[in-house]
């Protein structure tokens, strides 16, 4: 094939070739005829006979003309079908040439279209995955989690299940094929090569069938070893098999040491299966007692798998029926006064709700913003593209005269674009893959299966679909535009050549008007969540996490089942840790403020009998050793216990200032008492009130919340022994270079202890949900917004620069007769920014109406923040004036002589 | 033309026209009559192609890419058609040569052999 461009002519000819075979063919004999004829006439032979021997000698010359014929069309059919292959080679080539030869309107467009198609396929993909299917398990639409409401204690207060709820479900819920409960936390695992803190996990045997578990190793458990006193059996997740066993199989049977006791290995679970809030290292059974007494306490996480085709609302009314006969079943534990006081019911979610939370709401939003970026970048690259077109018009308009069809002109068009997305697709691909790794790395810990995200099939597919369905808009874009219409228009329009066609003129300034309407919608949106992050961060989280170095500690039950045990330990361990230099104060809490949650107690006041029919409230606890608000600077008004005093159990606690507000308004809460078992003598007594601090959150409310100490009073118990403790270090420089000092003392004081998530204090909050959600959506908005405003602006730039080339008689008959540069200038800021309004006045009621699906994002700042929107709106302004400004200093190159002479 | 002639004629071997043809085009570009005529010369006309054959051939080796046709003026001034070969169609023509080559020893050894 040579390499000229396909010859204009060649369709035409195909269409005619018929005939020209045949006159080809006839041609070509009647010459070899005459030859013939000529040289019988050269032998001497009369006319008539040289004629005869010729004809003779040719035999039958129809046939001849025939057959040859044939020979030609069957080659013309196999040309014409490698054609439309070698065509299309061919088309991509020059496609390719064509793009090269524009090295800045392609290396943009390319860029351009990369990060955005990019931004877009990775958006899908955690939407996909996340959003869609966050569940891993068969049949996940049957999959519920049940859990108590108390609207009493708070308008999202849930807790789980109690055990005898537990059991009545399960033996009563008709809408309920299965259920299971669960229990998870962490474990200390000793092995050889160390103790390890491990995600563990205490469920009831059930939980293989609600959940529909496999095992890629051994089985899961039998219902016996579920009862109480079954031998001490654990599964394996599979993570935790590869990475600690190397994916053994011999482990089966062998035991492993947790926390203190030892249990034997039965089963490795498949990959990616574990409990609905993640990857599990390690599970063993509840072994729960069904001839328990029941008891007021709702630890149990449970999990339902309902009847097939069972609706929520049947399933919800189920649970209500059963709910509602507490009272009568379980009077001791479930007395009216509770039920009616508290408001307790059992709420049935979607597993897959209870899992996502609003993060599915956030990637709605995200994924929004990326496909809005989308459409800023094609109409930016539509617009750049119909300029050139508009350069190129009357060389379209002459090929047009020539012959060149229609159709050629738009397979020329497509065959560009085409290309252009598709290479800018397979860039795309790299993009999206660095932005689902963005993702993972700054995902608020809340994002499920984010884990198990990859490159995967439907991202390709759906990378592939949209190129291609971009190369389509945009190649077809500019035949609506009329671009490719014959030169008959394009003699009418040499006439006024100063300015190109107006209605041109205006759908471009419209296309523009609408990038910056969605670019403000973006910025808008952007600006909202700056001024949320930022109203978070001067936020006075109502303690110093600066220079903390905050790590968990579990001491296990099996050498550490006393309070004595336990506050020996943490003494000896702070104590140690402040005898270092450069540490100003060791200490421990069961809480860390915006990291942690913590269990509520209904709590009693003294001088206030519950007989009085009002429920007592539940109010938050935690257990913290001596030093914690000092360790924190959290000021404290009165005193707070020492580890004497604590010892000897005198019984002195420390209550937050909005605790002490609401439970003794008005008045000092000094010296005042309270427990949180029963109303009887004797009470703790407040011996400080320490200054409000957020725990929750930092768009929550300040914490309500009793400080007890780590050992109980005597006739006034404490639930348990605070085996799991977090242990803050205060320290005067750079807390992490502590963690090996930290690490030594550990080991020297018990080998057989893990240190946990060792973290300084500012990092854990920022990496804490409460935080995170904001800024990662932040982060991702911000990208958008940003993109968005560059786009615009050199989109603007394009334009105006065009402009001034496509109007330079028009600027040099101008300065031709005086004007001046600035004044040229002044004329094209005035267009730009009147194009800008425009877009501005849309955009802001875009922004008026989609910054509202951001609401629950927002920290005290309102949807339609108007300093917000003014700010937006003018750094949109400023930056189109810029780069008008920018675009048409190149007005002053214009020559009025020569541009006149040119004419 | 006189009919003995004719019957002197040997008739063509099925499949060596197109080597005859491509060997008629080595010395330079040939329209078709210029080819009838230089195998007819070559063989003392003991070969005569007909012209019923020869042009379906041409337009074939055309097809095929052996050959290249092109209008140009013919000595006698007239419009004809010029066939030129071209690379593939050299190594075509090199190709069937031995192939023939082959053939012709083959069918001598079996001549030549003293029936067993």
């Amino acid at each position: 094939m040579n390499d000229r461009p396909r010859d204009p002519y060649a369709e035409l000819r195909r269409i005619l070739s018929r005939s020209r075979i045949d006159e080809d063919v006839a041609a070509e004999l009647e010459h070899h005829f005459d030859a013939l004829l000529a040289r019988n006439l050269e032998r001497g032979m009369s006319e008539e006979d040289a004629r005869r021997a010729a004809l003779e000698r040719f035999g039958d010359m129809d046939r001849i003309r025939e057959e040859t014929g044939r020979v030609d069309r069957h080659l013309g059919r196999v040309e014409a079908r490698s054609e439309h292959v070698a065509d299309a080679v061919r088309g991509v080539r020059y496609a390719a040439r064509r793009l090269l030869r524009r090295p800045e309107f392609t290396l943009f467009a390319v860029l351009t279209l990369t990060l955005a198609i990019g931004a877009f396929s990775a958006l899908f993909t955690v939407l996909d995955r996340v959003v869609l299917s966050p569940l891993p398990y068969a049949e996940a639409g049957e999959l519920v989690r049940l859990e108590s409401a108390v609207p009493s204690m708070g308008e999202d207060a849930v807790w789980g299940l109690s055990q005898a709820g537990y059991f009545d479900f399960r033996d009563n819920g008709e809408a309920l094929e299965s259920i299971a409960g669960y229990s998870a936390g962490g474990a200390n695992f000793v092995s050889e090569a160390g103790p390890a803190r491990v995600r563990y996990a205490a469920v009831t045997a059930t939980l293989g069938e609600v959940l529909a578990l496999r095992t890629a190793a051994g089985r899961w458990f039998d219902p016996e070893e579920d009862l109480p006193g079954a031998p001490r059996t654990v599964v394996l997740g599979y993570g935790f098999w590869r990475n600690q066993f190397g994916g053994d199989p011999r482990v089966l049977g062998s035991t492993i040491d947790l926390h203190g006791f030892s249990y034997e290995v039965i089963g490795v679970l498949e990959r990616d299966l574990g409990l609905p809030e993640g990857p599990v290292d390690v599970l063993r059974t509840l072994e729960l007692d069904p001839s328990d007494a029941p008891v007021n306490a709702h630890w149990l996480s449970a999990v339902g798998r309902l009847v097939p085709d069972t609706p929520l609302a049947a399933a919800q009314a189920d649970l209500d029926r059963l709910t509602s006969m507490f009272s009568e079943k379980f009077p001791g534990a479930y007395p009216s006064s509770f039920m009616e006081g508290t408001g307790f019911r059992t709420r049935v979610v979607p597993l897959k709700d209870y899992v996502l939370g609003d993060i599915g709401r956030t990637m709605w939003i995200l994924f929004g913003a990326a496909g809005l970026l989308l459409v800023i970048a094609v109409a930016n690259i539509t617009n750049l593209y119909l300029m050139r077109i508009e350069a190129r018009r009357r060389d379209f308009a002459v090929r047009a005269a020539l012959g060149a069809g229609r159709r050629h002109l738009v397979w020329q068009s497509l065959s560009e674009t085409l290309v252009l997305c598709l290479f800018a697709g397979a860039l795309a691909l790299g993009v999206a893959r660095a932005g689902i790794a963005l993702l993972n790395a700054n995902a608020p810990a809340a994002l499920p299966r984010l884990e198990e995200l990859g490159l995967a099939a439907p991202t390709v597919w759906f990378t592939i679909g949209v190129s291609l369905a971009l190369g389509m808009i945009l190649g077809l874009v500019p035949l609506a535009y009329g671009a490719f219409d014959r030169a008959t228009d394009l003699a009418r329009e040499s006439g006024s050549r100063t300015t190109p066609s107006r209605s041109r003129n205006r759908v471009r300034r419209l296309m523009l008007a609408g990038q910056m309407a969605l670019a403000l919608v973006l910025l808008a949106a952007g600006g909202l969540m700056l001024r949320s992050l930022e109203r978070m961060r001067s936020t006075e989280p109502g303690f110093d996490p600066s220079d903390v170095l905050a790590l968990e500690i579990f001491l296990p039950w099996s050498r550490y089942g006393s309070y004595e045990a336990v506050g020996a330990f943490y003494r000896g361990f702070t104590s140690e840790i402040e005898r270092q230099p450069g540490v100003v104060r060791a200490s421990a809490t069961t809480r860390l403020p915006l990291i942690d949650g913590g269990p509520c107690a209904t709590t009693f006041v003294e001088d206030r009998p519950p007989e009085s029919g009002v429920e007592p409230p539940c109010v938050q606890y935690a257990l913290a050793a001596p030093g914690y608000f000092e360790a924190l600077d959290i000021p404290v008004d009165g005193t707070t216990p020492g580890w004497t005093e604590m010892e000897s159990g005198m019984g002195g606690v420390v209550v937050t200032r909005a605790l002490a507000d609401r439970l003794w308004p008005g008045e000092s809460a000094m010296g005042k008492g309270l427990k949180g078992n029963g109303w009887s003598h004797p009470f703790y007594r407040v011996r400080g009130v320490a200054e409000d601090f957020r725990s929750d959150g930092l768009d929550r409310p300040p914490l309500e919340a009793v400080f007890y100490p780590m050992y109980p009073m005597e006739g006034a118990p404490l639930w348990s022994p605070p085996n799991a403790m977090r242990v803050v270090v205060e320290s005067t420089a750079d807390p992490a270079g502590l963690v090996p000092v930290v690490r030594r003392i550990l080991r020297d004081l018990d080998p057989n202890i893990p240190i946990a998530e060792v973290d300084v204090l500012e990092a854990a909050i920022a990496a804490s949900p409460a935080v995170s959600r904001v800024s990662f959506t932040l982060l991702l908005l911000g990208i958008a917004a940003a993109m968005a405003l560059l786009l615009s602006t050199i989109g603007m730039y394009g334009i105006v620069a065009q402009l001034v080339v496509e109007r330079s008689r028009e600027i040099a008959v101008r300065m031709a007769l005086g004007a001046q540069l600035s004044q040229v200038i002044r004329m094209f800021l005035g267009q730009s920014l009147g194009v800008a309004i425009v877009g501005a006045v849309f955009g802001l009621a875009g922004a008026l109406v989609a910054t509202r699906a951001l609401r629950a994002l927002l920290f005290e700042v309102a949807p339609g923040d108007p300093l917000t929107l003014a700010a937006a709106t003018a750094l949109l302004l400023i930056t189109v004036a810029a780069a008008t400004y920018l675009a048409s200093l190149k007005a002053g190159r214009v020559d009025p002589i020569e541009t006149l002479k040119a004419e | 033309m006189t009919r003995h002639a004719t019957e002197d004629r040997l008739d063509l071997l099925q499949g060596t026209l197109d080597m005859l043809l491509l060997k008629a085009l080595t010395a330079g570009p040939r329209h078709g009559y210029a080819i009838a005529r230089w195998l007819e010369d070559t063989t003392a006309d003991a070969l005569s192609v007909e012209e019923g054959s020869l042009y379906p051939a041409l337009h074939r080796m055309v097809g095929r890419g052996w050959v290249i046709d092109e209008w140009g003026v013919s000595e006698n001034n007239r419009r004809a058609k010029y066939y030129t070969l071209t690379p593939r169609g050299r190594a075509q023509l090199r190709a069937e040569t031995a192939q023939w080559g082959r053939f012709v020893d083959a069918i001598g050894l079996v001549l030549r052999a003293e029936p067993a």
